[in-house]
């Protein structure tokens, strides 16, 4: 999919325009301040119906303003007879209302995925440096947003492990019995091991792409492995659900008195975590930022390569002034690697940067004030 | 609360808007449509009110809603007195009953396990459902409880405590609503009704 036109009203600084898009390379530069990113997150809105920056509407409105209108004509990277048109409306009385192709969408979720985007900014930084959490949840939007039944699972894994939790308290004040556990039991392993099936199989095929896309950046021969780690299993490479289960039931049978001690469930796919080594080492640590940010960036674009695979549209990607740390010769191999990737938007306030690089006219556009100019 | 001023209509407004899905806007509408009402209806209103209380109770065998000792399905000659479907509330045994699918007994277990709500395996009509077990003929027991995390582990709960009874146990199914369009029915609904698919 790309974004062919671009219609702001009213939304966050942006001025009242209409931008038309190259359907490659977009390069947006500007000041600080200027609506570089409002400019990728409209984009962001429509077509996921959310904004990456807030989690309430109320904000995305212009000060002192009734309402927003937002809309994006959209086409096929595949046959671009085919249109849509996306146009999200807000105001604080009507609330939020999405309409595609002109009639209005009633289940939001429906419309998640027929735009796909990928999104890369300073905060996915935290994938790398930040907590465990902040990898799993990457992992599972990505898996999500191509398998409802992982959400499902996701949510059910969830709520039975903040009851069993619950009990294990009950548990050690002498209120409950051990074998009030098994009910909970039973549906952790059952939904615990298809997560951690379907985690396994991202960590393939992330691994079949993540070295390539590295490379191509950094032009060096170094190697990129994503390692699952999941307190289920010792050794990974044991495939099949029944086995997955099998292993969890004995986990948690083996430290069912250790998790009463403690009242909390100790083992599971919601302690897992993903770690990147570069050569063998974690790049967390061992890994300077400029690399840091490479496998960052390459990882996304494995990302993009998976989304593909599951929904056969090119996605759109959105890179938010992610150059920072980033010599002029990676930048040149990054946007090479990006050739075949589909529409991609960059916001920089280093336009300078791109000067010599194998960029036209056409492709930069400068910011000003909320206004945007080519 | 002060609404209208008026201590009758606010202590009349106030008690209606404790009803489940009744907000304070429409718990004023019904006070003002009591207010306004023909001489007979709050007297009747009133008398049904007192009656659904004193003239009901829980039927001994099976906890469903009752005039006498047994409900009228568990008095009913025509049940089938081998079978059991275990509920979790009144609500669904009425709605069970609407299907006309059903010829068996009910039992209601008056809730489903949840530690967060603290609700206990104990704190249900387990026991009794146990005994009902030991002394009626029950040849089989249909579990129809939602299939919320907390409905399932009750489920599991209840095949566990049954399991050595050499009676028949069996699940409601779940899947795609009835006369509904395969396009407008969630994705996750669809995954889990193929996963579950049957035999022709």
């Amino acid at each position: 999919m790309f974004i062919e036109e671009l219609k702001v009203l009213n939304f966050r600084n942006l001025a009242e325009q209409q931008i038309s898009f190259n359907k490659h390379l977009n390069i947006i530069h500007g000041n600080n301040g200027q609506g570089k990113t409002s400019v990728l997150e409209a984009i962001y809105l429509i077509a996921i119906t959310k904004s990456f920056r807030v989690a309430t509407d109320k904000v995305i409105l212009q000060y002192d303003r009734e309402y927003l209108d937002v809309s994006g004509r959209f086409k096929s990277s595949k046959d671009t007879n085919h249109i849509l048109m996306l146009r999200l409306y807000y105001s604080e009385r009507e609330g939020k209302h999405i309409f595609l192709n002109g009639n209005k969408i009633s289940k939001f979720s429906e419309i998640i995925g027929t735009v796909p985007v990928i999104l890369l900014s300073l905060e996915d930084l935290d994938i790398m440096y930040g907590l465990p959490g902040s990898r799993r949840k990457f992992v599972d939007i990505m898996l999500a947003q191509v398998n409802p039944l992982y959400l499902k699972s996701l949510q059910k894994y969830k709520q039975a492990l903040a009851q069993r939790n619950k009990l294990l308290s009950e548990i050690k004040e002498g209120r409950s019995k051990e074998t009030d556990l098994q009910p909970w039991d039973v549906q952790l392993i059952e939904h615990g091991a298809y997560i951690v099936y379907h985690r396994q199989q991202l960590k393939d095929f992330l691994n079949q792409s993540i070295t390539q896309f590295y490379q191509q950046i950094s032009d060096q021969q170094e190697s990129i492995w994503v390692r699952y780690q999941t307190n289920i299993l010792k050794n990974l490479g044991e495939y099949s659900r029944e086995r997955l289960e099998e292993h969890y039931l004995q986990r948690l049978t083996d430290y069912v008195s250790n998790d009463i001690e403690r009242e909390n469930t100790l083992n599971g796919p919601h302690r897992d975590d993903f770690i990147f080594l570069k050569d063998n080492h974690p790049i967390k640590t061992f890994g300077s930022q400029g690399e840091n940010k490479t496998c960052l960036i390459a990882l996304k674009l494995a990302e993009s390569a998976f989304m593909r695979s599951k929904i056969d549209e090119k996605p759109i990607f959105l890179l938010d002034d992610i150059f920072g740390e980033l010599d002029e010769g990676r930048i040149h191999r990054l946007l090479a690697s990006l050739d075949d990737m589909g529409q991609i938007f960059i916001t920089t306030t280093l336009s300078d940067k791109f000067d010599h690089m194998n960029v036209s006219p056409n492709q930069m556009y400068h910011i000003e004030n909320g206004m945007v100019w080519q | 609360m002060v609404i209208t001023g008026i201590q009758a209509l606010d202590n009349l407004i106030n008690e209606l808007s404790k009803l489940p899905g009744i907000g304070r806007k429409t718990a004023q509408r019904l006070a003002v449509f009591i207010l306004k009402s023909e001489d007979s209806f709050p007297l009747h209103l009133s008398e049904a009110i007192r009656r659904v209380q004193e003239e009901t109770r829980l039927c001994q065998r099976c906890f469903n809603i009752a005039e006498d000792r047994l409900c009228r399905i568990c008095a009913d000659p025509r049940r089938d007195k081998h079978k059991i479907c275990v509920v979790e509330d009144i609500v669904d045994v009425m709605a069970i009953e609407g299907s006309n699918e059903y010829n068996g007994l009910y039992h209601v277990l008056g809730g489903v396990i949840s530690p967060l709500a603290g609700v206990a395996a104990d704190d249900l009509r387990l026991k009794e459902l146990v005994d009902r077990c030991n002394t009626e003929e029950i040849q089989e027991i249909l579990l129809a409880l939602n299939s919320s995390t907390e409905g399932e582990a009750t489920m599991i709960y209840i095949s566990k405590l049954l399991r050595d009874k050499n009676i028949r146990l069996t699940r409601i199914a779940s899947g795609i609503p009835m006369g509904s369009n395969l396009e407008f029915i969630d994705t996750a609904t669809i995954g889990r009704a193929i996963l579950t698919r049957q035999n022709l």
